[in-house]
This record gives C-alpha cells, sequence and structure tokens, in this order.
C-alpha cells in the first residue's frame, strides 16, 4: 500500500537517512506474477521497500487490548559495492510496536531501527524471518515462520507480546492480483497482499504486567519500487473484520484539499473466499467527529461511517481510544494515529458488527510529503 | 571590641605607613599561591578535559568495554547484546587523524552507527536542514565524513569539499557531508571532532573486523557485576568499566608528574612566608615603645600576640586572594605546554579552557593563610613578651642573641639529621609523603642555619670587605651581624631560592644527562619510521602494512624491526607493552640490565622459556623482580610469564614489558605494527636510505622518517618541556627573595637612621652611604648564596634519590656541573645588588638633620 | 693642600697667617686658622603637626677666633637647631650664616659634604660611635671617608686616642666603653681631621658628675691646643662656667650673651 510506502519514508527520515533514489536497479512490479506460500511470506530483496504489518484487537477475559507490530525493510542501494566492512549494508530495518490498552486507556508505541549486518538484525529470503536485535538478546523483535504458524515478539519497557498466529483463510491478493499500482506509469506499482484473519494466541504484557490473550490479526505484506506521486497530503486507511465472516480493506489517498484521489482503492473479502476490488468512485468515508492532539494539534477525525453502496456495505466505525496517535518526535514532524477500532452497521442486507485498525496520516504537522525526494 | 580598637591604634596607623612593606608581603604570599594554583589548575584541566571528552562519547552509557591496541572482535557484539541486564551496545570506532599537510592539527574521529546510536541522533536531527541528498552518503560511502562546525571553521571547510586526513600513516580523502554543531558527543576532544558511519570509519582507518570500543547501558543493581563479568569473558584483554575509570586512571597516571610540580610550587611559597616573617618582626620592632605602653595599661601578651597574629592573617588573606587570581591567570599560560606533555605521554586529550574547580581554590587560600600564621607566630610570639614600660629599647635584642643563636643553630642540626633519618625510612618504607618532608626539613635546616652561617661568613668577610670596600665595605659586613635577627632572615629566604634554584637544576640537569647517556647506548637504529599522528599522540598511531612492506624490500637496509605498543593492566594499574624482535635487538642494539647482564644471554633466557623483560620503573612500581611471575589478560585468555630480567629504561614511568613479537602475536591475535626502526648497511649513508624510503612510500602516506640524532632531539625536545614549569618555579622563588632583600633593607636602613645621621654629620657623602646599602645587599646576596650552594646539592639528593625513586623509581645518576651553581651566584648576586638601589637611593635622600634629631 | 677648595675663600687670612707665623709655605688653610662664625638674621621654621614652627627667630651672632661659646636655653628655645645649622646639617630658611667667609646656609650638597669632613667636627650627646666598628677605627672614621690612605689616619688616630686617654681602648667596641670615654671618644673623632670649629650637642648631658668633669676639662684643653673655635650647647652651668662666652637663647632667639672675665 502506498501509505507504507510513505511511512516508511517518514520513519527513515526519523533516523535522519531519507530513502531516495530513482530506483535505477532495482526490480519493479510491472507484471502480474504468481504469489506463492509460504515462500512469498519472506523478504524479496530485489525490490527497494518492503514492510510486513500486522495489528490486531485481542483479549485476556474483559479486558481487551489492541496492537500493532510492523517490520520494514528499505534498500538504500540496488546492491552493495564491494565493501570491505562487515558493517556495510544494502538495507536497513525498522520496526514500529504499539499496544492499546483499551480498559485502562491507555497508548504505547516505540520504535527501533537495525542494520542487517553481524547478527544484530537481519532478514530471510527463504522464509518468513525478520528480526531486529540479535537473537538470544531480551529485547528482541521479531516475526518469524514457526512451523505453520507466525510467531510475533517485540518487547519495550514492559509492553511485551509473544503470539503464535495461524491464518484462517489463505491470503487475499489486493489490486489487480495482487498488483497495486501506486501513481501513474508501469512499474509504479507494489506487490500487495493480506491475510485478514489469524487466530491469535499468546501473552502479552502492558506496564510489566502480563497477560493471556487470544484474538484475531491482520497481516499486511508489501513490496516494490514505486515512485510517490506529488501532492500528497496524507491518507485514510481501514482494515476491519466483519462479524458475517467478510473482510473490508479500503484506503482514500488525499490531497492539499482533503478530497480523495484516484489512487484510492479497497477491497472487500466476502465470507465465502471471493473479492471485490473497489476504486474510488465506489465508496465514500466521512467524518463523524474529530479529536483534537493535546501534543500536536493536530486535528484527526475520530469516528467515520463507510459506504460501499455496491457492496450494500454501511458501516459506523468508532476509535477504540481517542488518543493512538504516535508522534515521532519533533524533527521530521511526521505524527500520524493508528488505531484499534470498532465497527457497527449492515452488510448485504445482514447486521453487522466488526473490528479492526484505522490508519490515519497527513492531520498534524509537517506532511510526510517532507521527505519526498526532490523536495 | 578592645581588640579592635587596639589594633586600629597600633596597626592600622603604621599599616598605612608601612604600605609598601605590607604589598611585598603580600605580592610574595601571592606569587607563592599563584604557582601552586596555577599547576594544579593546569593539569586538573587536563584530566578534567579528558573525562569530559570521555563523558561526551560515552553518552548515557554506564560500562564501556574498550580493545586497548588489538581493539573487539565486531562479531561478539550480537553476543553482548544477548546478555541478561544489558540494555543497548552501541560500538565505535576512535582515531585521530592529522589533517595532511597542517601538523599539530588533529581531530577524533568517531564511527558510529548512524541509524541506531541515540549519541547520533540529536546531532544528526540538527542536521535537518541539510537534504537527503547530504545525509544519504553518509552510510553508502566510505569517504563520507561529518565535521563538527568550530574544527571546519578553524581550517575553513565547507560541505562538499574534499580534505585529506592523515591517520596511521594513511592519508585518504573525504568529503564533508555536514557540519554538525559542537553539542553531545561533538563536545569531545575539545570540540575538533568528526563523525562516520561505523562502516566507513571501519574501512578509511584499516579496523576490518574490529571495534575500538563497545559502549553498554546496563541495568544498575546487582546485574551490573554479572554484565561487567560477562562482558571481560567475552572479550578478554579488555578494559571493562565505567567511563568515570577511564578518567580515574588518566588522573593516577599524571598523579606522580602532577604531585611534584605541586610540591615545587609549595618551596615558592615556602620562601614567600619569610616576607611575611620580616614584616610582622619589622613591624613589632617599630612599635616595640608602644607594645611597652600597652602592655603599661594593661593589655595582655595573648591580645598583643594576637594582634600581630592579625597582621600575619591579613597579609595572608589578601595576598591569598591575590594569588588565587593571579593563578588563574597563569594556569592559562601553563595550559598549553601541561596538556602538550598529558597528550603525549599518557593520554590524546586537547584541553581548551582552564576548569577552576573549587578544591584547589580553597587548598590554595588555606596554604596562603597557614603560611602567613605559621611565618607570623615567631613574631607575634617576640612581641607578646615585650616586658610592659616606656624602657623598651632594641638595646635588648643583642641581649640574649648567643642563647638564641644556640638555640636555632641546634635546631638546624636536629632537622638536618631529622631529614636524613627520614629520607632513609621514607625509601624503606615507600612513604611518598615522608620523603616530601624530608626534604622539607633539609629547607628547615638550612634557614635555621642561616643566623650562625650569616656570622661566620661575615666575620670571614671581614678582610676582604674592608680591603674591597675600604671602611664603607667593613661596615656593611658589620651590619649585617649587627642586624642579625632581620639579615638571617632574608638570607635564609635567599637560600632557599638558592637551593631549590641549584637543587632542581641537578635533579634536571642529571636526569637530562642520564637519560642522553641511556639513549646513546640503546637507541641504535639509524632511522625510525612512524606514523606522523604519533607526534601529536602515541595513542591510535599505527604504521599502515603497506609501508612495513617497502621497507622489507628496501635496498641499503641490513636490518630492520618493528614496535607494536599496547597496554596491560596488573593490580588495577596499568603499564606498557612493547613487542618487537629480541633477537634482533640483542644483535643490533642493547638494554642495559640493572645486574648488568649481558642482553644475548638474556634474550636467549627469554626466548627459550617464553619470558619477558620488565623495566627498573615496572620494576618499581608493582614490586616484581627478575623471575616473578606476571598475570596478564590477553584475548586468547590469561596467560603467565615470568620475568627473565629487569632493564633500565626512561620511557614511562608507568613500567614497561618487553615480550618477543612472535609470541605477542600469537597470544594477543596482533599483527599491526607502531613504528618502525631501521639500520642501513655499510656503504649507505642514513640520508640515502631516508630520501628512497620517502620516494618509494610516496604520497600515500603521511610518514615521518627521523634520523637517529632527530629522534633523540626529539626525546630532550619532550623532556625539556616536561620540566619547563619548573623553569618558572625558579624565578618565582628568586623575585620573591629578591623582594625579601629589598624591604628589609629598607627597614634596616630606617632602623639605621641615627647611625647614618652620625656618618652624614662626619662627612659621609651621600654616595658613600649608598654604596654601604648597595654592598650590604650584595653581601646578603652573597652569604645567602653561599648557603644556598651548600644545602642545594643536598636537596638535589634528596630529590634524586628518594623523591624520584618512591615516586618514579628512575635511576638517576647525579651529576655536578659547575655552570648551575654560577648560574645561581650570577642570578643571584646580580639580583641582590640590583635590589640594593633602591633602598640606597633612600639611605642617600635620607635628610641629615632628621636623622640626628634627639628623640627628647 | 694646595687643592683646598676653600683656598680662594682663604687667601686673605693666609696671607696674614704667613705673615704671623712667618712660614712662608703653603699650610692647608684649615690648619693655619681658626675660625669666626657670624649669623645674620638666622631663622629657621619648619611645618609640624600642630602647625608652623618657628625654631629661631632672627638670630644674630659673632664668635669671634678661638672662642669657647656656651649656649644654653630651656627646652624648645633652639639651642639645638642652631648646631645643626652650624654644622650643615640643615639649611637656614632665610638669614646667613658665615663661618670664616664660608656659607655653609647656601652651599650644595656636595660643599656640604667637604664641609663637614673638613670645617667642623660634631660631638653628639650619644650614638656617636658606630658599634659595629672599634674605638680606632671610629676615631679613624671621618679621615677615612676623606679617602686619607689607612695608614695615615690609623696613625692619627693613635695619636688622638693617647691623648684622649684611650691608648689602651683602641680596639675594644663602642659596647665595652663606659660613657665618658665614648664620650672622650668621639671627641677625639671630632678633631681628628683638624676642623676649625667643633660644635658639641650637650656632650656631658649622659654622664656622671666626674666623668663630665673629664670631657669638659678635655674639650677646654684641646681647644685651646689646637685653636679651635668651640660651640658648645649644654644645660649644665658647670659646662658653662669653662666657656669664654655664654649665649642665653629662648623662644628662638638670643636673649643675652654674657663674656666671661678675660678670654682665653
Amino acid at each position: 500500500m502506498k501509505a507504507r510506502a510513505l511511512l516508511a519514508i517518514a520513519l527513515l527520515a526519523f533516523a535522519g537517512i531519507p530513502a531516495l533514489g530513482t530506483g535505477e536497479g532495482f526490480e519493479r512490479a510491472t507484471r502480474i506474477r504468481a504469489f506463492t506460500f509460504p515462500s512469498d511470506h519472506a523478504a524479496h530483496p530485489g525490490y527497494r521497500t518492503e514492510w510486513w504489518y500486522y495489528t490486531g484487537i485481542v483479549s485476556s477475559g474483559k479486558r481487551e487490548f489492541g496492537y500493532e507490530l510492523t517490520f520494514f525493510r528499505v534498500a538504500l542501494a540496488p546492491s552493495l559495492r564491494a565493501r570491505a566492512s562487515h558493517w556495510a549494508t544494502r538495507d536497513v530495518l525498522f520496526a514500529h510496536f504499539a499496544v492499546t490498552d483499551v480498559s485502562a486507556k491507555r497508548f504505547f508505541y516505540d520504535q527501533r531501527v537495525g542494520r542487517p549486518v553481524l547478527g544484530l538484525a537481519g532478514y530471510s529470503a527463504d522464509k518468513l524471518d525478520v528480526f531486529i536485535g540479535p537473537d538470544g538478546s531480551a529485547g528482541q523483535w521479531s516475526v518469524r515462520q514457526s512451523g505453520e504458524a507466525m510467531r510475533l515478539r517485540a518487547s519495550a519497557n514492559g509492553h511485551e507480546i509473544d503470539l503464535t498466529l495461524r491464518a484462517k483463510r489463505p491470503p487475499v491478493l489486493n489490486g489487480r492480483d495482487g498488483l497495486s499500482q501506486k501513481g501513474p506509469g508501469a512499474g509504479n506499482a507494489n506487490y500487495y497482499y493480506s491475510v485478514p484473519r489469524l487466530v491469535t494466541r499468546g501473552s502479552l504484557s502492558v506496564q510489566g504486567k502480563r497477560y493471556s490473550v487470544s484474538g484475531m490479526t491482520w497481516m499486511d505484506h508489501e513490496w516494490g519500487t514505486s515512485e510517490l506521486a506529488p501532492n500528497q497530503k496524507g491518507w485514510d486507511w481501514f482494515s476491519l473484520r466483519l462479524s458475517d465472516g467478510s473482510d473490508l480493506m479500503l484506503y482514500s489517498l488525499r490531497d492539499a484539499r482533503s478530497r480523495p484521489t484516484p489512487y484510492s482503492s479497497g477491497t472487500i473479502v466476502r465470507s465465502d473466499g471471493t473479492t471485490l476490488s473497489l476504486s474510488q468512485k465506489d465508496f465514500s468515508i466521512r467524518a463523524n467527529g474529530h479529536w483534537k492532539s493535546p501534543r500536536t494539534g493536530g486535528l484527526y477525525p475520530s469516528g467515520w461511517t463507510l459506504m460501499a453502496p455496491k457492496e450494500k456495505l454501511r458501516l459506523s466505525v468508532t476509535p477504540l481510544l481517542k488518543d493512538q496517535e504516535l508522534v515521532t518526535a519533533g524533527t521530521t514532524g511526521v505524527s500520524y494515529w493508528e488505531g484499534a477500532v470498532r465497527a457497527e452497521g449492515s452488510h448485504a442486507g445482514r447486521s453487522v458488527s466488526g473490528e479492526g485498525y484505522v490508519e490515519l496520516t497527513g492531520y498534524a504537522g509537517g506532511a510526510p510529503g517532507k521527505a519526498l525526494p526532490g523536495r | 571590641m578592645l581588640l579592635a580598637r587596639l589594633a586600629s591604634w597600633i596597626s592600622l596607623r603604621h599599616f598605612s605607613g608601612q604600605f609598601g612593606r605590607a604589598a611585598v608581603s603580600i605580592l610574595g604570599v601571592a606569587l607563592g599561591v599563584a604557582v601552586f594554583v596555577a599547576i594544579r589548575l593546569a593539569s586538573g584541566s587536563a584530566v578534567t578535559s579528558f573525562r569530559e571528552s570521555v563523558s561526551s562519547l560515552a553518552g548515557d552509557a554506564n560500562l564501556q568495554v574498550s580493545g586497548r591496541s588489538q581493539g573487539l572482535d565486531e562479531r561478539k557484539i550480537a553476543r553482548l547484546l544477548a546478555v541478561p541486564g544489558v540494555r543497548r551496545a552501541d560500538p565505535k570506532i576512535e582515531a585521530i587523524a592529522t589533517v595532511s599537510g597542517k601538523p599539530g592539527e588533529s581531530v577524533l574521529v568517531v564511527g558510529l552507527d548512524l541509524f541506531s546510536d541515540l549519541r547520533v541522533q540529536s546531532a544528526l536531527r540538527a542536521a535537518a536542514r541539510y537534504g537527503p541528498a547530504d545525509v544519504l552518503p553518509m552510510v553508502t560511502r566510505r569517504d563520507a565524513i561529518a565535521v563538527s562546525e568550530p574544527f571546519a571553521k578553524r581550517n575553513g571547510w565547507k560541505t562538499g569539499q574534499t580534505v585529506w586526513l592523515s591517520d596511521a600513516g594513511r592519508k585518504l580523502p573525504f568529503v564533508i557531508q555536514m557540519l554538525l554543531p559542537e553539542q553531545g558527543l561533538l563536545r569531545a576532544y575539545g570540540g575538533d571532532v568528526a563523525v562516520m558511519d561505523i562502516a566507513a570509519a571501519q574501512e578509511s582507518f584499516g579496523q576490518i573486523g574490529r571495534v575500538t570500543g563497545i559502549d553498554v547501558v546496563a541495568d544498575e543493581g546487582r546485574t551490573f557485576n554479572r554484565v561487567r563479568l560477562e562482558a571481560s569473558r567475552l572479550f578478554p584483554g579488555a578494559e571493562v568499566a565505567r567511563p568515570a575509570s577511564r578518567g580515574d586512571q588518566v588522573e593516577s597516571m599524571i598523579a606522580s608528574f602532577r604531585l611534584n610540580l605541586v610540591a615545587l610550587a609549595l618551596v615558592a611559597l615556602f620562601v614567600g612566608a619569610f616576607l611575611i616573617f620580616n614584616s610582622v618582626s619589622l613591624s613589632v620592632i617599630q612599635r616595640r615603645q608602644e607594645i611597652g605602653m600597652a602592655r603599661c595599661i594593661g593589655v595582655s601578651r595573648t591580645q598583643i600576640a594576637l594582634l600581630f597574629l592579625g597582621e600575619a592573617l591579613v597579609c595572608g588573606v589578601v595576598g591569598a586572594f591575590v594569588g588565587l587570581g593571579l593563578g588563574v591567570g597563569l594556569s592559562r599560560l601553563a595550559l598549553g605546554s601541561v596538556s602538550a606533555t598529558v597528550s603525549t605521554m599518557y593520554a590524546a586529550v586537547k584541553t581548551t579552557q582552564v576548569f577552576v574547580d573549587t578544591p584547589t581554590l580553597v587548598w590554595g587560600l588555606a596554604l596562603g593563610v597557614v603560611a602567613a600564621l605559621v611565618s607570623g607566630l615567631v613574631p607575634a610570639l617576640e612581641a607578646a613578651s615585650t616586658r610592659p614600660g616606656l624602657a623598651a629599647r632594641e638595646g635588648s635584642l643583642i641581649q640574649g642573641r648567643r642563647a638564641r643563636l644556640l638555640w636555632v643553630s641546634s635546631g638546624a642540626v636536629v632537622s638536618g639529621l631529622l631529614a636524613w633519618r627520614l629520607a632513609l625510612w621514607s625509601l624503606e618504607a615507600r612513604d611518598g609523603l615522608a620523603g616530601f618532608a624530608s626534604a622539607g626539613l633539609v629547607l628547615v635546616a638550612s634557614s635555621l642555619a642561616a643566623p650562625i652561617v650569616t656570622v661566620g661568613l661575615a666575620w670571614l668577610a671581614r678582610w676582604p670587605a674592608r680591603k674591597a670596600g675600604g671602611i664603607e665595605g667593613a661596615l656593611a659586613a658589620g651590619w649585617i651581624v649587627q642586624s642579625l635577627e632581620r639579615t638571617a632572615v632574608v638570607i635564609a629566604a635567599l637560600a632557599a631560592a638558592v637551593t631549590m634554584l641549584i637543587a632542581l637544576n641537578m635533579m634536571v640537569g642529571s636526569f637530562r644527562r642520564t637519560v642522553v647517556v641511556w639513549m646513546d647506548q640503546t637507541i641504535r637504529a639509524d632511522l625510525f619510521i612512524e606514523p606522523a599522528s604519533r607526534l601529536v599522540t602515541h595513542v591510535y598511531s599505527e604504521l599502515p602494512a603497506g609501508v612495513v612492506n617497502t621497507i622489507r624490500t628496501m635496498p641499503g637496509v641490513r636490518s630492520w624491526d618493528t614496535l607494536r605498543v599496547n597496554s596491560v593492566v596488573i593490580d588495577g594499574k596499568q603499564a606498557d607493552l612493547y613487542a618487537f624482535d629480541l633477537r634482533k635487538m640483542a644483535d643490533n642494539s642493547r638494554l642495559l640490565f640493572l645486574d648488568g647482564a649481558n642482553t644475548h644471554q638474556r634474550v636467549r633466557e627469554a626466548l627459550s622459556r617464553d619470558e619477558v623483560l620488565v623495566s627498573e620503573t615496572f620494576s618499581n612500581r608493582f614490586g616484581k623482580k627478575r623471575g616473578d611471575l606476571l598475570e596478564l589478560a590477553t584475548p586468547t585468555g590469561m596467560h603467565r610469564f615470568r620475568i627473565a630480567g629487569v632493564f633500565y629504561d626512561y620511557t614511562t614511568e608507568a613500567g614497561l614489558i618487553v615480550i618477543h613479537r612472535p609470541l605477542y602475536s600469537r597470544l594477543w591475535k596482533d599483527e599491526r605494527v607502531d613504528t618502525a626502526a631501521v639500520y642501513v648497511k655499510p656503504g649507505f649513508t642514513a640520508e640515502s636510505v631516508r630520501t628512497e624510503l620517502l620516494r618509494r612510500i610516496g604520497g600515500r602516506y603521511d610518514i615521518v622518517v627521523l634520523p637517529n640524532r632527530a629522534l633523540k632531539a626529539r626525546a630532550l625536545t619532550i623532556f625539556d618541556r616536561t620540566f619547563a614549569i619548573t623553569n618558572a618555579l625558579k624565578v618565582v622563588a628568586v623575585v620573591i627573595a629578591v623582594m625579601g632583600v629589598i624591604t628589609t633593607m629598607s627597614t634596616l636602613i630606617l632602623q639605621r637612621r641615627r647611625e647614618l645621621g652620625v656618618m652624614r654629620a662626619v662627612g659621609a657623602s651621600r654616595g658613600q652611604l649608598a654604596r654601604m646599602a648597595v654592598m650590604e645587599s650584595g653581601l646578603i646576596g652573597i652569604f645567602g648564596t653561599v648557603l644556598g650552594m651548600a644545602c642545594g646539592p643536598v636537596l638535589a639528593m634528596v630529590l634524586i634519590q628518594v623523591i624520584n625513586k618512591l615516586f618514579f623509581g628512575w635511576t638517576i645518576i647525579p651529576l655536578l656541573e659547575a655552570k648551575w651553581f654560577f648560574e645561581a651566584a650570577v642570578w643571584v648576586v646580580a639580583a641582590s645588588l640590583l635590589a640594593g638601589l633602591l633602598p640606597a637611593r633612600f639611605a642617600s635622600r635620607m635628610q641629615a638633620a632628621e636623622a640626628v634629631r634627639d628623640e627628647s | 693642600m694646595s687643592t683646598c677648595p676653600f683656598a680662594f675663600y682663604y687667601r686673605r687670612q693666609i696671607a696674614a697667617a704667613k705673615a704671623k707665623t712667618g712660614n712662608t709655605a703653603a699650610r692647608s688653610c684649615v690648619e693655619i686658622t681658626s675660625a669666626m662664625i657670624t649669623t645674620t638674621n638666622l631663622c629657621k621654621r619648619y611645618d609640624s603637626e600642630a602647625g608652623p614652627v618657628v625654631a629661631l627667630d632672627s638670630v644674630n651672632l659673632h664668635i669671634p677666633r678661638g672662642q669657647f661659646t656656651a649656649v644654653m636655653g630651656p627646652s624648645g628655645c633652639g639651642k639645638s637647631t642652631l648646631l645643626n645649622l652650624l654644622a650643615g646639617l640643615d639649611r637656614p630658611s632665610s638669614g646667613e650664616i658665615d663661618v670664616n667667609a664660608l656659607r655653609p646656609g647656601a652651599m650644595s650638597e656636595a660643599r656640604l659634604t667637604e664641609y663637614r669632613r673638613r670645617v667642623v667636627g660634631v660631638v653628639f650627646q650619644f650614638y656617636n660611635l658606630l658599634p659595629t666598628l672599634t674605638v680606632g677605627e671610629n676615631i679613624a672614621l671621618p679621615a677615612l671617608l676623606v679617602g686619607s690612605p689607612e695608614r695615615q689616619a690609623s696613625a692619627r688616630a693613635e695619636s688622638l686616642a693617647a691623648r684622649v686617654g684611650l691608648a689602651h681602648r683602641l680596639s675594644h667596641r663602642p659596647h665595652q666603653l663606659s660613657g665618658g670615654e665614648m664620650q672622650r671618644a668621639s671627641i677625639a673623632r671630632a678633631l681628628i681631621n683638624n676642623p676649625s670649629v667643633l660644635l658639641a650637642d650637650e656632650p656631658t648631658g649622659n654622664l656622671d658628675s666626674h666623668a663630665a668633669a673629664e670631657v669638659l676639662s678635655l674639650l677646654e684643653e684641646l681647644s685651646e691646643e689646637m685653636e679651635t673655635t668651640v660651640v658648645m650647647v649644654t644645660h649644665s652651668r658647670e659646662a658653662a662656667a669653662i666657656a669664654d662666652a655664654i649665649v642665653h637663647m629662648r623662644d628662638g632667639r638670643v636673649e643675652d650673651v654674657h663674656v666671661a672675665g678675660a678670654a682665653g
């Protein structure tokens, strides 16, 4: 998803190293390809940017939690010129970890950067294995294939997750059979699939207190070498699991006047497994309320009404916690909102409820466009 | 309060009248305190700069793993992070690079993981004004570098510019990507810092596979020690310590150096104290009448004593404060030289400012005040013993002189004997303080001997004075004895100054000579090859392999060898480790062993049993001798070495261990080289080989090739610089003493008004009176010099055989050169004669009538 | 002899003396004449803490050659000041002093030094002798200061010492002498350069009557022998009794001059 690319840029800027370049030398997502799993869960180093994105809602008894763990891989150059140092790296890994404690109304987040050298961080092109922090170290963040399941681990400041994810359904290809166009021109696209329903079991700790949890996780995996279109202020992105067994993924790319641009799109996966691609004119997103961040002063929409008439879909989406904003310390000015949400409404005539995650960028301070190349 | 009123009646009124004398006493104390403060501040600042540098670099790390010369295996960092309790472990490469073409200009280059190292985050965030095109190359290019703003400004550098830096002889181009403000880690090394990505740093400075250090943030509490242990296990031979302890180490390394300088400064204060003694005594004499009257009306002895003690105290306090200010100013002057010495010999440091620490100021103040009180005590007590009544006269001073002379002289003898005993004892008990006490007692003895020596010398000088100066000469000599209580003090002060002058000359001169002789015998190579950065610091200076190879294939080279320098810690103290080919050394040169053994023989022993050789200073400092075992931590584990021999060495006071190179390379897994030495084939000249070598090395490397003479000359330059500060001390002591001559003579002339008046009445001309004053000053100078010449060598021996042995452990062959005596004599006597000019003027201007005016 | 700086002034006296003694060889001017002292409107003022003080107020005196004059008066009458002026130790505020046609009041410092060396000899009440020199050296001091060769000066000192009865004390130090002996030595010292004027400031003030009598008789004899004009300041009537004339002073003025009997 284009959004993720922008986020990657933003995070790179956080570390002071924006990725850029013309994309020359990298593979590009130009053609429709066959996806094989589980091998496609692994990294695709030929492409410049890649991420693995996990959000989930889990609970332990009455306590409800949302979590997010995202790993990014950004290549600085197509290939490493023969360099003698073992620290010379072609890629950089980032990770992003957030926990929403709904009952306690608390939101926590942290981020890490790692250089995949000398066992300090790494990724595999053969299987799903991305980690930051060496093996054996207490603070390692990782996502790994563990038999049939995926295992997620992260910990920071007394917040921890150790979750095992098992897919209930096969991965869903987004865009056109997995080729998701980001902007004009061939090759300006990513390969993109989601696994909307992963049964989640494991432990989650908040402020040092550990809970045995279970729930559902949504996974996105995207890779490509795409140029980003100019004139983007931000985007709103929704991922929802509905009680009737269907899953919804929508994003709206906004321009300077907050109007959706043509590259906005979405996917609906019905309970029978069929998918429907939505284009910008097929759906609408309307904000019901707002929340102003005391930190950044940004005015985020809080609460939405989603409508996709073609699908007879109408949902009212509410954040589980108003404040789920991530602030990247002042310098790049990129702050965004990524939080667990609840949905209510109707789908194909039936009453449905749902849960999921929403991501909002470009509402506070500097737009991610600041870090764009050529600026 | 009665005392205050008395004070104003007796003291203040006269004080303002005697302003000149008071000012001089104050100045005397001020100079003594100033020198003390300056030395402490200058050397302390060097340590503080180092600490701040370490702390700036360390960030919030609470544990540092330092790889010494061999570095740390980068593959073990992941394992270190896996140790429970370790929250962060940030690697770094540290190198000191010199700017090609600008000798003396050096910069600390730090290589860090620019992605994850928090230390660099704030600096890079400040670089947000730069675009991505400037920042990305930092991680993708070997030559990308970010430089601190002040350093760039000083060298006129801008972003985008290509600059050439040399490290370990390699000369490499770098492209400046950004200029960073001086904050956080950019504040280390006096602000002369450059930052690179760790990969680029490794490649630029030949550190592939290793890092210089790892900065660890570990949980405090019980796990901390476990983390430390684990780190030591992971990195054997490395130094694992809190950042603060590195500063502690440097501090302890220069402790001896510092302590001795301070002790010398105290001698200056000692001389200054004489002036207060003088000043208070003179004021007691002048007010003898008033004291008698005061006692008549009921003022107690204690009150009188307190009054004069108060005078001394005021001089001391004012002098101490002036001294503090002066000292801070002087420390700025001393800073450069002290910092350079520390940097060359101990640790890379750039001291740009003086850190004024409160303890030094408090000590300086306390010393000034105490010196004043102690020296004012005797005259104050003397004043207190004045008998009540108006008949108090100076004549009574002559009474009891014999008895006092006896007391004081026996005191001199006792001090001398005590000094002797204490010296011997301090060597046995290895008590440095006792050694200083012994030296102090020598000075005390010389001061106490001043009166009797003055009487003796005056008696001897009668005839020569009469012959040379006629009746004026005889009078001058006679007056010295007549006013013995005053003149002896000044003579003692001069003697102390001369003693110090000669003792320092002797000690430094002997030391220098010993070093010269030692160098002649042991430094035999024709050429020495080292990286240019070695001029700045011995730390982080290596010779690139390319240069070694060039030497290997040079024609005209009969034999060549390399030297590797590392360090080890034994019993918490650091010593240096030198690795070179012992066989080659034995063939071409030699070591001078304490037991006189033959070099070849010792080397054979050492080689056959994998033993080491240690220096005399090492033996002294660590208490080890031939045959003892040493346990050293190496990257391949702990190893035991027997000591095959102890040799004379003057390279470092920390102690030196010499090990055969192949053995070292094997155990330390270290093939690097610091410097190389070349012996030229017969038929070739050193100069020609040097030229050829430089030609072959070409512009790729920044290498210095020193001929034998030049290396020795440089060593002597460093030596001289280390002792340069003692010259300042010599001057200060003499200046203070001479000031004493002026004040004493002036007051004596005032006291002798009546006699001088009579002389005028019987026809003495002004010029004759003036000449007499000058002659008396000159004689005082001569007497002081003679006494000083007798005591100087004694103090020198204490310095050489006791203090030096206790603190440094060198063997110094005492040397006596006539010119040191002459230098002292000429300077002091000349200065005394000149000092006599002012009082002489005073004498000649006196109004005869007033002088003879009756007291009634 | 011929380099006596005052030769110019003395040529008339030299001519007269030559006529009197029939000695045509030029001799030291001071040796052949004793001095005549005249003061004209001599004033001395100085500032003290209490305000300006007039020590001498228009003193007019004439002391003939060879006369032994005593100056008496209460404390503060100016007698010591007068003596200091005559001795060239101080300068008058106004008025003139004429000592044998020499004007010490108007002389430069260098001339005054010579004046003090050759023309006058001074004896103080105390602190006459320098404690660091022997008696012999003390007596010879003025001669040594003048630059006379040591042997000559010592010989002369010895003979003077013998004359005042201190031959056995030559190598002693002043602190070993009695008060009277010290004053006798002082007299010897004052006379060593054959001055034409001898000034004495309370020479017997510190002595007991016996010693005082000795010193006074010595003064009398020597001054006659050497034809020296003597001016002695004293409190003692016994001392004044040996004088030829007594000058009474009060408040800086000359009250009265009393000439005793026939001049000796």
